[in-house]
């Protein structure tokens, strides 16, 4: 099924290019990379080049939409056998739009509710990126949207964090949704989906799945003021021989009077995990949903499936909104029927302004974050961090982005964090430098030092050099987290998109 | 040279030598040499729903934005501005939020602390950026012009940009006259 709707796909951009109107682009990405010593004392990831291609080409005509994602990589002098040449058709699709039906062929990202129980999508700081490869079909008439989707998982086969090749999950899913807006006053959404595995927990026990389904209610827009989203889900699962049921409950209040600005969430998952198969020889577990996590978007949290919580957000904003302070409680709770759960409270605040008409901009912020578990503090941080970009005379900026993190894990303290302090030119590109530190391990490089040269060489062409090392670790976007190892050596990125038709 | 390093330097050679002459800096693209966009439909942060080809006839600019985007907030009340200056001679500034489950919360308070009067389409899953900005750059701008094709397209947003984005908005809007209003 999956090799036809791929021959679909290819078949159908050829033909999207030869018809009236058409538009054949292409996106570039080129990396070349050569890793010196890292100092993390593991020589296996040091002394290697690499080189990552990128290529997506995407063409429309009329009502046809096809596109493709070619992409590569290419190792020299590595020893992991982890590190595999390879170049492959990563992604294909098609869609043809109908009047008020959208037909879709090929791999496509899918999302339902805010992400608790099924979240297929880009993650591309982190260099993931999941699809489901089948079809889907979209009907939506006027407020009514219906949706049926059926396919399976296709997981990015390059792992960016480690530069290992990964192999494929391939488990099989089908669903359907219904959403209904209202103009404006409410929307309402349900869903429903089941997983079945490719690769069983325990063989003897037959084929794991998961079904799930859920629904929401949302009031965008109360007296110009309010607005509402509350949702529930449910999920049973099967894996080897165990049976569990899960659900989840997730609600935002988001208040605007005047200048002040209140946003509450409460978040409750009870046991709710979707996983994608153990693949052998893979340091990945496959995960199909991103709830929100109640944390900020680059900040690490304990796992998110056996929580419950709540934070609250206040600010107020002056000056037409230019000057804005805010701050920020949150308060979690990991496996709350345990016999010691593990208690989080997180606190911050800042102040976001932009001044001098909107060209400059500066956001300064800090905060305190304690873990504790039966009574003890098991982890904590105080941190501060500021983005400033301060418009200088003629085309110039001065940009200056810092984080620094006092952390103590299990009463050991240690620092981290970077600076990035440069100067950019409109139309031209920037100069920077970049300083991190991380005393965590001792016997690890703990200074990190590295120059960036970003060009904007045209409209549709920036190239960037880094070179020197930069700071490693944990690296959390959009509620997925991965650890990042230190880089040092020469890095080359280009980037280009063109107009092929 | 083992295959899988060949395979992957022909893609390369093959997509770089691909690359037709682009555009001169802040210039737009010869209205021949223009290409039109697909057109898409997305909800709103207000619960409606907006069709790019609601807009025919019109210039368009086309945002990409997310609630964590430092340079995102800051061009986005420019463009909001810019919208309404040139709104009745028929510009049309759309803003399409790509923020993730763990961040959409945020949204709406960016836009009420903004003041920002311009549409926010919500495209949670990412099916028209992976479309129109593959690379998932942040801001990414796109210019079309009275047909639909894409004039201009920008990355990133730095002081002084704002003069640019006026001055492409002005240069197409200047191209061809309104058409005239529909009994």
């Amino acid at each position: 099924m999956t090799r036809r709707a791929l021959a679909l796909c290819a078949l159908s951009l050829p033909a999207a290019a030869a018809a009236e109107g058409t538009a054949v682009r292409t996106n570039e990405r080129l990396i070349l990379e050569y890793h010196l010593d890292n100092g993390n004392r593991d020589e296996t990831d040091d002394h290697y080049g690499t080189l990552i291609e990128r290529l997506t080409v995407t063409g429309s005509a009329e009502n046809l939409t096809a596109g493709a994602d070619v992409n590569g990589e290419a190792f020299y002098s590595a020893e992991d056998d982890r590190h595999v040449n390879n170049a492959r058709l990563e992604r294909m699709f098609a869609e043809y739009t109908l009047g008020t039906v959208t037909l879709t062929a090929g791999d496509f990202h899918k999302q339902l509710g805010r992400g608790i129980v099924l979240s297929l999508r880009k993650v591309d700081e982190l260099g993931l990126d999941t699809t489901l490869q089948g079809g889907r079909m979209l009907w939506a008439p006027e407020d009514h949207e219906f949706e049926v989707f059926a396919g399976r998982t296709n997981v990015s086969a390059y792992d960016a964090p480690t530069q290992f090749y990964v192999p494929e999950a391939s488990d099989v899913m089908a669903g359907g949704s219904y959403t209904f807006r209202d103009l404006g006053f409410m929307n309402l959404g349900t869903y429903a989906y089941t997983q079945r595995l490719r690769v069983p927990l325990i063989h003897e026990a037959g084929f794991d799945h998961t079904s799930a389904s859920g629904g929401f209610v949302e009031f965008p827009d109360v007296l110009d003021a309010l607005a509402i989203y509350v949702e529930a889900d449910w999920q049973g699962r099967k894996s080897g021989e165990r049976r569990t049921q899960g659900k989840a409950f997730y609600s935002t209040l988001d208040l605007n009077l005047g200048g002040f600005s209140a946003l509450a969430e409460g978040l409750l998952i009870d046991d709710v995990k979707v996983q994608g198969s153990a693949v052998e020889g893979s340091p990945i577990v496959f995960e199909y949903a991103q709830p929100p996590t109640l944390e900020r978007i680059d900040q690490e949290f304990e796992p998110n499936t056996d929580v419950r919580g709540a934070r609250l957000r206040l600010a107020y904003g002056f000056l037409d909104g230019n000057l804005s302070p805010y701050v920020n409680v949150m308060l979690r709770q990991n496996e709350p029927e345990a016999d010691k759960p593990l208690n989080q409270l997180h606190g911050y605040g800042g102040v976001e302004a932009t001044y001098q008409e909107g060209a400059s901009r500066v956001n300064v912020s800090g905060g305190y974050r304690r873990h504790t578990q039966g009574g003890e503090t098991t982890k904590s941080m105080k941190h501060g961090e500021i983005d400033l970009v301060q418009s200088l005379p003629g085309p110039h900026a001065l940009h200056l982005t810092a984080n620094e993190e006092f952390r103590t894990l299990n009463s050991r303290d240690y620092v981290r964090g970077s600076a990035i302090v440069g100067v950019e030119r409109q139309r031209l590109g920037g100069l920077s430098v970049e300083i991190g530190n991380d005393t965590q391990k001792p016997r690890e490089r703990e200074f990190f030092v590295a120059g960036i040269i970003t060009w904007e060489a045209t409209d549709w062409l920036n190239l960037r050099t880094t070179g020197g090392s930069q700071r490693g670790g944990l690296k959390c976007v959009g509620g997925v987290c991965r650890d990042f190892p230190a880089f040092t050596g020469l890095k080359f990125e280009a980037t280009g998109r063109h107009d092929l038709l | 040279m083992r295959p899988g390093i060949t395979a992957v330097l022909a893609a390369t050679l093959l997509s770089l030598t691909a690359a037709v002459p682009a555009p001169a800096r802040a210039e737009a693209a010869a209205p021949a040499d223009r290409k039109p966009v697909t057109d898409f439909s997305l909800p709103t942060l207000d619960g409606k729903k907006v069709k790019l080809s609601d807009a025919k006839g019109k210039v368009v600019v086309i945002s990409f934005w997310a609630s964590w985007c430092g340079p995102c907030k800051q061009e986005l009340p420019l463009l909001d501005a810019i919208g309404k200056k040139y709104a009745d001679k028929g510009l049309v500034v759309l803003s399409i939020n790509t923020d993730a489950p763990k961040t959409v919360a945020e949204v709406r308070r960016v836009v009420k602390s903004k003041e920002l009067t311009l549409p926010v389409l919500l495209d949670g899953e990412g099916a028209v950026a992976s479309k129109l900005d593959p690379a998932n750059a942040m801001p990414y701008t796109l210019y079309l012009d009275r047909q639909g094709r894409v004039a201009h397209t920008h990355e990133g947003f730095q002081p002084g940009d704002e003069k640019d984005i006026e001055a492409r908005i002005v240069a197409l809007l200047a191209e061809t006259p309104a058409a005239p209003a529909q009994p």
